[in-house]
């Protein structure tokens, strides 16, 4: 999903199976699911973790925590599942595969930018204003999900 | 990603805005994949049935695209909902939780999904001709698809293959070559002496998390029956992201891992939680006719001393209803229990029950994990010698 969002980094050191791990209303990280940032909310967070894992209901436990107002403000992966990637078109999340330098450099608790039209995925310099979380989504759907606005090309 | 003209023209609304949404959806997921260009697929199966897991943002979504006009475009089929409609009046389930399953239901109804509820589509349909092309959620059914059922799927999300259904067409990825990719990168070798049905389900469970490809080469597990082989898919699908394994020899493989009874206790440990459950549980996936034929013949002369909920497909219960079976098991202290199944099941919770026991390991990994119950995991034949006393 393309779009561009700042936020503080939720690095998770292991796969997370959204379903069953993260709860849909309130996007906090249920403690030990094995990802490594258990007790967690994620809202407004640029959440990087390996990739998606095990059910592919994730995708509507992304949608719903968007609609709840809990999401993300962006996803960062190593490598792409189709659970995350429909959840986040769905949600209109910015969600990107990053190189392995790029994903190394994001450290959990500091700020980080996610622009993938410009293809930056980056610690936030200091001084460099972020965008508001809210307006990262601007692919996606204020209503009901579904697409409004258009991008140029696929 | 490459569009055809047509794929191009709705990708913009002009075919109206389910199919915009619709390929939005697969044109993110691909270009996130890598993808290079969608391929028209036979067959949809749909995740995302269940009120307790999509919720009413779900609902509302469904509701949405069935009011813009979204219809099913090739044949659809759909995952396990809530609960069985014959029998929810007795499980004093809230009335906003069935109201919501049943906006779901007519929503997918309204697409022209075909209502099977049921997580084993592969044991309800006959796959397409010559190793079609399909579009499935649900990861044990993705998972069966491609490794023992001759079709050609990615491990879709729900959205995706929701999207499938839709469009008509899925992401390309190396699952849907000639070759699927080559020899898989990853192989595990089995050490077991007569593994059951939950040594397949850790296995599963092992083996996709240590595959690094989207396929494993799984040796010497020797010949599973059919519910080993369900075992082995259900429990592949609750981790990682692996879409398919081939039986055989670990051929070709960068990685070999060995999996002997040392490994099959670690994963074990973390899915049997509890010393015994208060009721047990049956069918993650949903049995078949076959299966619940064979569970009436164990259960023989015996009942079971506490209570047995049992999940399988309607067609499944209609016919074991019609051959006498569903009798014979529910003189055996059973439940038939169609549409749903035993992960995230509000029929099955907290509220009722503080432990289940299993032979599933997809379901104690749910039940332990989102349902918030403990679980006792055995094979069914220690089950039944533990639990089922002379009649």
């Amino acid at each position: 999903m393309r779009g561009r969002a700042a936020g503080a980094v939720a690095r998770a050191t292991g796969p997370i199976n959204f379903l069953g791990s993260v709860d849909k209303a309130t996007g906090v990280v249920r403690e030990g699911s094995g990802c490594g940032i258990g007790g967690r909310a994620l809202r407004d967070a640029v959440l990087v973790f390996p990739h998606g894992s095990g059910s592919s209901v994730g995708a509507y436990t992304i949608y719903s925590l968007k609609s709840h107002g809990v999401a993300p403000a962006a996803m960062v992966c190593e490598r792409a599942d189709m659970a995350v990637a429909t959840g986040c078109a769905a949600a209109g999340i910015p969600m990107v595969v990053a190189g392995p330098a790029e994903y190394g450099a994001l450290r959990d608790g500091a700020r980080a930018v996610v622009d993938t039209d410009a293809g930056v995925v980056r610690p936030e310099a200091g001084g460099v204003e972020s965008p508001a979380p809210g307006r990262a989504a601007h692919h996606g759907a204020a209503r009901g999900g579904l697409p409004e606005d258009r991008p140029a090309e696929p | 990603m490459e569009l055809s003209v047509e794929e191009e023209r709705a990708y913009r609304g002009e075919e109206g805005p389910a199919e915009e949404a619709a390929y939005r959806i697969l044109v993110a997921a691909g270009e996130a994949a890598g993808a290079e260009r969608l391929v028209p697929v036979e067959w949809a199966h749909l995740s995302g049935v269940n009120y307790n897991t999509i919720g009413e943002a779900g609902r509302d979504l469904l509701a949405e695209l069935a009011a813009q006009g979204a219809r099913a475009r090739v044949k659809a089929t759909l995952n396990p909902m809530g609960y069985d409609r014959d029998s929810v009046g007795r499980y004093g389930l809230g009335g906003e939780f069935v109201a919501g399953q049943e906006a779901i239901r007519e929503s997918y109804a309204a697409m022209g999904v075909e209502p099977t509820f049921s997580c084993v589509p592969y044991e309800l349909f006959a796959p397409p001709a010559g190793e079609a092309q399909v579009a499935f959620a649900e990861s044990n059914a993705a998972i069966y698809a491609n490794s023992l059922a001759g079709m050609r799927t990615n491990r879709e999300g729900a959205l995706g293959a929701l999207a499938s259904a839709i469009t008509g067409k899925s992401p390309h990825s190396e699952l849907r070559e000639p070759d699927r990719g080559g020899a898989p990168e990853s192989a595990v070798v089995v050490d077991l002496e007569g593994p059951t049905e939950v040594d397949y389900g850790l296995l599963g469970l092992f083996a996709g998390r240590a595959a690094c490809g989207s396929s494993v080469a799984i040796a010497g597990a020797g010949e599973p029956d059919a519910r080993c082989r369900k075992a082995l898919c259900g429990g592949m699908g609750t981790a990682g992201t692996c879409a398919r394994f081939a039986l055989g020899d670990a051929g070709g493989a960068r990685e070999t891992v060995r999996f002997g009874r040392e490994e099959a206790r670690a994963e074990r440990d973390g899915l049997d939680t509890a010393e015994r459950g208060d009721v047990i549980v049956l069918g993650s996936p949903q049995l078949g006719l076959p299966e619940l034929v064979g569970l009436a013949s164990m259960l023989e002369g015996r009942r079971f001393s506490r209570r047995c909920m049992v999940f399988c497909p309607r067609a499944a219960k209609e016919q074991a209803a019609r051959l006498g079976h569903a009798r014979a098991l529910e003189r055996a202290g059973c439940e038939l229990l169609a549409d749903c199944c035993a992960c995230l099941t509000p029929l099955v919770g907290p509220g009722e029950v503080d432990a289940v026991t299993t032979n599933s390991v997809k379901g104690a990994y749910y039940l332990n994990g989102s349902t918030g119950v403990g679980v006792s995991l055995r094979p069914l034949s220690e089950i039944v010698a533990a639990e089922a006393v002379p009649r």
